[in-house]
């Protein structure tokens, strides 16, 4: 009777550790289709906005009460996206930030989380691969990419060394380490 | 009656005696010295401090007479002469910078404010108004007796009084050194507080409102203050500036780390393995049971 009992209360605990197991995979899954409906809203906002050149500040879109400083296009990848301007976690779950830098100075530095909507195939680029950036004024950068590589989670100073014209990042799988996608401008367009 | 107007014959003897020596009896060629000791309440020498002096008679064998520029300013050398007091110092002086009338500066360094070679007679010595030490106009005789003697280099030494502020304001501001706030960790505000020794006297929160910057008003002159910021996690901080050009309080961040974009998707793999073990054990027992192989 014992054993019967045992074999009831493992059962129980395996069956709540696989319902924990899928409910965390399909609150992943959701969460990744509810960001790139997010991105996608916001995008097409933003490419209908147009900035007036203003020689006093940064152009920046405002739309839905945010600020952002253009888009990123990786055909590649089929991603359209939206940037903020500036970077918190909760700009993070609906569309890739700015984390440093700026287009004018070459040195921007892009965030974004690995959902599959957003940055979550970044890995799969490789080099000469082309990024296309949009400004405010809606004027395309275009760059190419020459290396990617991990950094880990505290490489701050690795991140923004080196001089890149343009950078893209987001977590591996793990978390720890972030693929890091760098890349000097092609042409002036 | 006889010794008392032998005393009265002696002491006026004495008196035209001495009259005669302050006024008949220098060397009429003679210039003067004055240096003016300049020492605060501790005797600590101040230099760089302006004294003027301006000669308000001078002295011939028939005695004192104004120069030019008091001549028609109702002044009685006469009467300075009978009392130098503080007061009529005082009225010279003020006469002096309402008419503007020309005076020797000199500048004090550890010695005092010099002068030399200064004709005889009555002098007025003063300061300017917006020094950080001042004293009240007085009058030197020059020459001046001393016992027997005539004296043609004089020393004094007023007393200063010190116009230092009693209250001082103390300007502190806030600095953050984390890349503009990129890792987003800066807080909304801090709290600095002020002390005086080991004493805190005041507090003030500082946030992106007042600029990060406060100015602690109405201190005493005479404490020794310093500021002090209340712990901010993952920053560094580090204090300059002294009490005079404010204090600049600095964060440095040394928290760093890149920004968290990742779903977290190893756990759930960990914990379906952990599952299906679970429940093939489970599945075990039961079955060891169905078979009957319980004991």
């Amino acid at each position: 009777m014992a054993r019967k009992n045992k074999g009831i209360i493992l059962l129980i605990i395996g069956v709540l550790l696989l319902i924990t197991a899928g409910g965390w995979y399909a609150y992943n899954i959701l969460e990744d289709n509810k960001a790139g409906k997010q991105a996608q809203q916001l995008l097409d906002v933003i490419t209908t906005q147009s900035v007036t050149p203003d020689s006093t500040a940064e152009a920046v879109i405002i739309a839905g009460g945010d600020a952002f400083c253009g888009r990123v296009i990786i055909d590649k990848l089929s991603v359209e996206l939206p940037v903020y301007n500036e970077w918190n976690y909760t700009r993070l779950k609906s569309a890739p930030c700015r984390y440093t830098g700026s287009i004018e100075t070459n040195d921007i530095i892009i965030a974004a989380h690995n959902y599959k909507s957003h940055f979550g195939s970044l890995n799969k680029l490789t080099e000469g691969d082309e990024i296309k950036f949009i400004d405010p004024y809606g004027k395309s950068h275009l760059y190419q990419v020459c290396e990617i590589i991990n950094l880990d989670g505290t490489a701050v100073s690795d991140m923004h060394s080196g001089g890149w014209d343009f950078t893209l990042f987001t977590c591996t799988k793990g978390g720890e380490q972030r693929v890091t996608v760098r890349c000097i401008r092609k042409e002036n367009s | 009656m006889k010794v008392t107007l032998k005393r009265i014959f002696a002491l006026l003897l004495c008196a035209t005696l001495l009259f005669g020596l302050a006024t008949n009896c220098f060397a009429a060629n003679t210039k003067g010295k004055l240096t003016v000791e300049l020492n605060d309440k501790d005797q600590n020498k101040i230099s760089n401090m302006t004294v003027n002096i301006c000669q308000v008679a001078t002295l011939s064998q028939n005695g004192y007479s104004p120069v030019a520029a008091f001549e028609n300013s109702g002044i009685s050398v006469s009467g300075i002469v009978n009392n130098p007091s503080e007061a009529a110092a005082k009225t010279i002086a003020d006469y002096v910078k309402s008419n503007n009338i020309s005076a020797l500066s000199a500048i004090s360094d550890g010695s005092g404010a010099v002068f030399g070679d200064l004709d005889l007679g009555i002098w007025l010595v003063f300061t300017n108004e917006n020094e950080q030490y001042t004293f009240n106009p007085y009058l030197v005789f020059l020459p001046s007796r001393s016992g027997d003697k005539l004296l043609y280099q004089l020393t004094s030494s007023p007393k200063l009084q010190d116009n230092t502020p009693n209250e001082i304001s103390l300007y502190v501001i806030k600095k953050w050194d984390d890349k503009n706030n990129a890792s987003k960790n800066r807080p909304e505000s801090v709290t600095i507080e002020l002390l005086n020794g080991d004493t805190v006297v005041s507090s003030v929160q500082l946030s992106e409102q007042n600029g990060w910057s406060h100015t602690f008003e109405k201190l005493s002159k005479d404490g020794n203050y310093s500021v002090r910021e209340k712990a901010v996690a993952n920053y560094k901080t580090t204090y300059s500036g002294d009490t005079t050009n404010g204090f600049i309080v600095t964060n440095t961040y040394n928290g760093e780390k890149l920004p968290q974009t990742g779903q977290y998707w190893w756990p759930i793999v960990l914990i379906a393995v952990a599952g299906a073990g679970f429940v093939a054990l489970g599945i075990y027992e039961l079955g060891v049971k169905k078979n009957g192989k319980e004991e």
